[in-house]
């Protein structure tokens, strides 16, 4: 469903094809093949539809796909088999685990003993929120834990009958959100755009006829897990600095939670199935190459199907499978750039001289950020991270760290309903308002782009990831 | 905060209506509904307040689009969410609309409460052209300044209706 008004789709479901068309008809410019200019073309189209969503992602990405041999961009077969690649496996494993997690009730237990054990005070129930929802993306991606936590936290305000304007009762639903979007940054299994981008990077490198090695689960959480994990303080600072506590009796919230722990039973054999797969899945992309990874998160899915944890029909309602298709799609355009020589073109006529690298890393973090408040992860991802690994190479900076740069800070959005789920559900619930999120959000969100790139300057290298060239 | 001059008042019945939405509310607008309604009623007019209370389920609807669409989640996932969220708004509204009867109680002010779902300002704009209300009250919502300029301020439209038709008091106040 779009978010915006019927006339903005129409303007944007005719005028992406226009666009699209007009690029694809205009004299070629020198140093751009006719492949690089459909495929500039098509990225054009899915941008606006991207941004303006007349059409749902999925559809997006589809078309995408099939424009790219359709204008002579890359050929058939090398459009289709881009959309068969390992990042797809391993967000279908990604959102099967957390289809799991939901569905068995494994991690709402272990979210109420949780929060049941850390409800002495407004503070530490609220910084127990956080703390939870940050943690859980360890495992569990982002959006998943999300919609998990907050009828948690709307039964914790319900208790305590919360009045609208309640600075505690913002304060835990922002809690939930903010800890996911933190959380989201955490591993390749947190969010799907972190393989995505992983994946962008190999294309990015096999395309261009460079070697490296690709990046493995532990190697890209070292990178990123840190600013995570400073995102988290962060975080939990400025909320205690917004919504002070109010001095309320939390004794109804902890009789709730005392009720829904009550209400859970023993562990069920679905959900000690579920610790032993993820358990198992979690060992295995810790010890297995890279290239492995699709392969054990599929291996968890057939498992999580063959001991009965779950059924198809029931994982068939847990998952909306057009993510398949965005990221398939997505893949398949963003590589289609790099393949036809189309981003080398386009940074050869944006890129200023002698631009510092230390610019050029702060100029696209800030970029993915600021799209990443209006439009899908994925779709920031793809549009900036190809321009971003040819533009950092000029400048010195490798497209490896790029490939960290770019998603951790697709990760920092704080401010607004349209910059990620979490953000939008709290919004949903009539507590929050923008002027909750706007301002604090945005210092938020600054302070992090910070946090990054010091990250990304001073710290990567000494953990041995290297940076500059 | 703006206001209307006031212009009419019933000698027999005067109606205050205050409007309040899922995005529109503020504890000082309520008292100033009650300040508003015994200012009424020190002329010798029997007065009552209307409230009606829009649920916005934009938000709502939304968020479980959001959550599919941005998100991947399935159905059911989105089915306990938007339960939650609708949940979340219907104690919003009875705690809102409770505040409102607790202040006009002691005054013996009665209060008639409407409730509606889908969108404030149309609804809003039916009853402020019906000329039955003497003083109408409601907050603006929160919109970015641009927006404002460019598009015009649908409360503004309120207010030039209810006074062109129904020669109403108009208050609009900023939100808590």
């Amino acid at each position: 469903m779009s978010s915006h008004s019927p006339w903005m789709d129409r303007v944007s479901l005719i005028g992406g094809p226009l666009l699209c068309a007009a690029i694809l008809l205009a004299p070629t410019p020198d140093g751009l093949t006719v492949e690089g200019q459909a495929a500039l073309a098509v990225m054009t189209l899915c941008m606006i539809w991207w941004l303006m969503t007349p059409v749902p992602l999925p559809v997006t990405s589809l078309a995408g796909l099939a424009l790219l041999p359709a204008l002579g961009a890359l050929p058939t077969a090398d459009a289709l088999a881009l959309f068969g690649n390992q990042a797809i496996f391993f967000v279908i494993g990604v959102f099967l685990v957390a289809a799991v997690m939901l569905r068995t009730g494994l991690s709402a237990r272990l979210s109420l003993l949780f929060l049941r054990r850390l409800s002495k005070s407004e503070a530490q129930l609220c910084n127990a929120v956080l703390l939870l929802s940050w943690g859980s993306c360890l495992i569990v991606v982002s959006h998943a834990v999300a919609a998990m936590m907050l009828p948690i936290v709307l039964s914790i305000v319900t208790a305590l009958d919360l009045p609208a304007r309640s600075r505690t009762a913002r304060r835990l639903l922002l809690s939930m959100a903010w800890g996911t979007v933190a959380g989201s940054n955490l591993t390749l299994l947190s969010s799907a755009r972190a393989s995505l981008s992983l994946e962008l990077y190999g294309q990015f490198l096999t395309d261009s006829g460079r070697a490296a090695a690709p990046i493995g689960f532990l190697e890209y959480s070292l990178a990123s897990a840190p600013i995570s994990l400073i995102t988290l303080l962060i975080c939990g600072a400025a909320l205690a600095v917004v919504f002070p506590p109010e001095g309320l009796d939390l004794k109804p919230a902890v009789a709730r939670l005392d009720q829904q722990v009550a209400a859970l039973g023993p562990m069920s054999r679905g959900e000690w199935g579920t610790v032993a797969v993820v358990a198992g899945m979690l060992v295995a992309m810790g010890i297995a190459g890279p290239s492995w990874l699709g392969i054990v998160a599929l291996l968890a899915s057939v498992a999580t199907f063959a001991l009965r944890i779950v059924s198809w029909e029931e994982a068939e309602r847990y998952v909306n499978w057009g993510v398949v298709l965005m990221y398939g799609g997505a893949i398949a355009v963003g590589a289609a750039l790099t393949r036809t020589g189309a981003i080398s073109w386009l940074v050869d006529n944006i890129m200023p001289e002698n631009v510092p690298a230390l610019v050029i890393l702060l100029a696209v973090a800030a970029m993915v950020t600021l799209l990443t408040e209006v439009v899908s992860n994925s779709a920031a991802i793809t549009i900036l991270l190809p321009v971003a690994m040819e533009l950092g190479l000029r400048a010195g900076i490798t497209p490896r760290a790029m490939a960290w740069v770019a998603p951790i800070a697709a990760g920092f959005a704080f401010a607004l309903p349209t910059s990620t789920p979490a953000i939008a559900l709290v919004f949903g619930s009539g507590v929050v308002t923008m002027r909750d999120t706007v301002a604090p959000g945005t210092v938020v969100a600054l302070i992090c782009l910070g946090v990054l790139v010091l990250s990304a300057w001073l710290l990567w290298p000494l953990l041995g990831l290297a940076v500059v060239i | 905060m703006s206001e209307s001059n006031p212009t009419h008042v019933s000698p027999e019945q005067a109606t205050v209506l205050l409007a309040l939405a899922t995005s529109r509310y503020s504890a000082g607008l309520v008292r100033r509904t009650i300040d508003e309604a015994l200012l009424l009623a020190a002329t010798g007019a029997a007065v009552r307040i209307e409230v009606l209370y829009v649920d916005e389920d934009a938000g709502v609807r939304r968020a479980g689009a959001t959550l599919k669409d941005d998100g991947f989640l399935g159905a059911d996932p989105q089915e306990s969410i938007l339960e939650a969220l609708a949940e979340s708004h219907r104690r919003l509204a009875r705690d809102r609309i409770g505040q409102v009867q607790e202040l006009a109680a002691p005054h013996g002010i009665p209060v008639v409460v409407e409730e509606a779902v889908g969108e404030f300002s149309p609804l809003l704009e039916a009853r402020a052209a019906s000329g039955r209300y003497d003083v109408i009250l409601l907050t603006r919502v929160q919109r970015p300044f641009i927006a404002r300029l460019l598009l015009g301020s649908e409360d503004d439209e309120i207010a030039r209706l209810a006074r062109g038709e129904g020669e109403a008091k108009v208050v609009i106040t900023e939100p808590d």
